[in-house]
């Protein structure tokens, strides 16, 4: 028996250690996540509070052939989607950036890493999902379609889409370092000249 | 609820490019080296993909700064703990409540079961009191021979009016003295509830005895007038309930 099934067979033999070892284990991970997805800190800690309510009701239905850590995080990654589903709009990124700590708030690259963070926000919520789920959690293809329950097809469809979509935003906004031998990007449509009149 | 945004296939990209891209997504995807991107010789041709692979590389050197761990709130486990008890405080809770409705619908289904499928009797016959003919001879027949009784059964039966007429009209017959003779000495019975009334015989001289004469004429005769009085009743209720005990003798138990 994984380490995991055992977790969970003293968790739903009701022992409260298995339960706060439960949550402690999985407890960054899922605020992590929710606070990626839902780009609000308080609204982070009420679903990842939910997640864990979750978790424990569904626990004898978890799969225990299968690695609990994506499942935990598929639960999380459902209820952030209802979380946003009832809150009606996307995240907003100012309210984010004014309360999320900066990883890296004196270094060179903390401009970098916060237009980063605002390009993956302002992603679709597939595309973020796969992209937090993937370049932050480190979940494999394999993974990541369980949790958020597509093909696999999908998932790297939607995260090829996210990078790119990544990539033309730090292009877009001239954080690329220039290239010295050529010129800027030219990569948009061929311009028409203008026709003086 | 999904924000539009334009998908990276609206943006055009030359066959020519996708080679590139197909790289810089293995180099993200950790499955080709860093140094593949510098390699890349339609990169170093095409503006476009000279700057995603740069762009790319930026990426790639943001992606792998280590994450510093995740400021947890003060005392999360615990709220989350306590929020996971209550629920599951809350689920018993609404299980029992949910246990106990199915249970009293259950019970109430049951009993409503019971009263429609419950057995019917069987002829009419049993509640109906039969009528006989009009030239049947004025006495009651004789007691009818009792039916064998029947078996035990493990749930008491509800009373049928049949058998309780039939049971009590046995009993009526199986007394002794006819109770009809009980109500021929009704008269006699009066006789003697008058007697205290009846005033012994005094000399006509004391004024109040004068004045009540009547009175006392009255009441020595009251027992006369009622014994005339009830004389047509006590036959008419003698033959009545001989036609009742008649009657209630030829009723057949209906089981």
């Amino acid at each position: 028996m994984s380490a995991d099934a055992a977790l969970v067979k003293r968790c739903l033999h009701g022992e409260p250690a298995a339960a706060r070892e439960l949550v402690e284990r999985f407890q960054s991970d899922v605020l992590a996540v929710c606070r990626r997805l839902l780009a609000h800190l308080h609204d982070a800690e009420d679903v990842a509070q939910e997640v864990f309510i979750r978790v424990f009701r569904s626990l004898n239905r978890w799969d225990h052939t299968r690695p609990l850590r994506p499942w935990v995080l598929s639960i999380a990654v459902n209820r952030c989607r209802t979380w946003i589903g009832k809150r009606g709009k996307g995240p907003e990124l100012a309210d984010y950036l004014h309360e999320a700590p900066d990883r890296r708030p004196t270094d060179d690259s903390a401009e970098m890493v916060r237009e980063i963070r605002a390009a993956v926000d302002a992603l679709r919520d597939e595309y973020r999902e796969v992209f937090v789920l993937f370049h932050e959690q480190g979940l494999a293809y394999e993974q990541i379609a369980e949790t958020v329950g597509r093909p696999v097809g999908t998932v790297k469809t939607w995260l090829h889409r996210a990078r790119l979509e990544v990539l033309d935003r730090l292009r877009g906004r001239g954080l690329v370092p220039a290239d010295e031998q050529n010129e800027p990007s030219k990569r948009e449509a061929p311009q028409t000249p203008s026709v003086q009149g | 609820m999904f924000k539009v945004h334009p998908t990276p296939e609206d943006e055009p990209v030359a066959p020519e490019c996708r080679a590139t891209v197909e790289l810089i997504q293995r180099a993200l995807d950790g499955d080709a080296p860093t140094d593949a991107l510098d390699a890349d010789g339609h990169a170093s041709a095409c503006p476009a993909c000279r700057e995603r692979v740069r762009a790319a590389q930026v990426l790639l050197s943001v992606l792998a700064i280590p994450a510093e761990p995740v400021a947890l709130p003060a005392g999360f486990a615990e709220r989350v703990l306590t929020a996971v008890a209550e629920d599951r405080r809350v689920r018993v809770r609404g299980r029992v409540y949910k246990t106990a409705a199915r249970l009293a619908l259950a019970a109430a289904v049951l009993v409503g079961v019971w009263f429609i499928a419950k057995p019917t009797d069987p002829a009419p016959t049993g509640d109906v009191v039969a009528v006989p003919p009009p030239n049947a001879p004025d006495v009651a027949p004789p007691p009818r021979e009792k039916a064998p009784a029947p078996e035990p059964a493990p749930e008491p039966r509800p009373i049928r009016v049949g058998d309780a007429l039939a049971s009590t009209g046995q009993a009526i017959l199986d007394v002794p003295k006819p109770l009809a003779e009980s109500v021929a000495v009704a008269p006699k019975v009066l006789d003697a509830l008058s007697n205290p009334f009846k005033l012994p015989a005094a000399p006509v001289t004391d004024p109040m005895a004068t004045a009540l004469e009547p009175a006392r004429r009255s009441l020595a005769d009251l027992p006369v007038a009622a014994r005339h009085g009830l004389e047509p009743v006590t036959g008419t209720a003698e033959k009545a309930l001989a036609r009742f005990l008649r009657d209630v003798g030829s009723v057949k138990p209906n089981s």
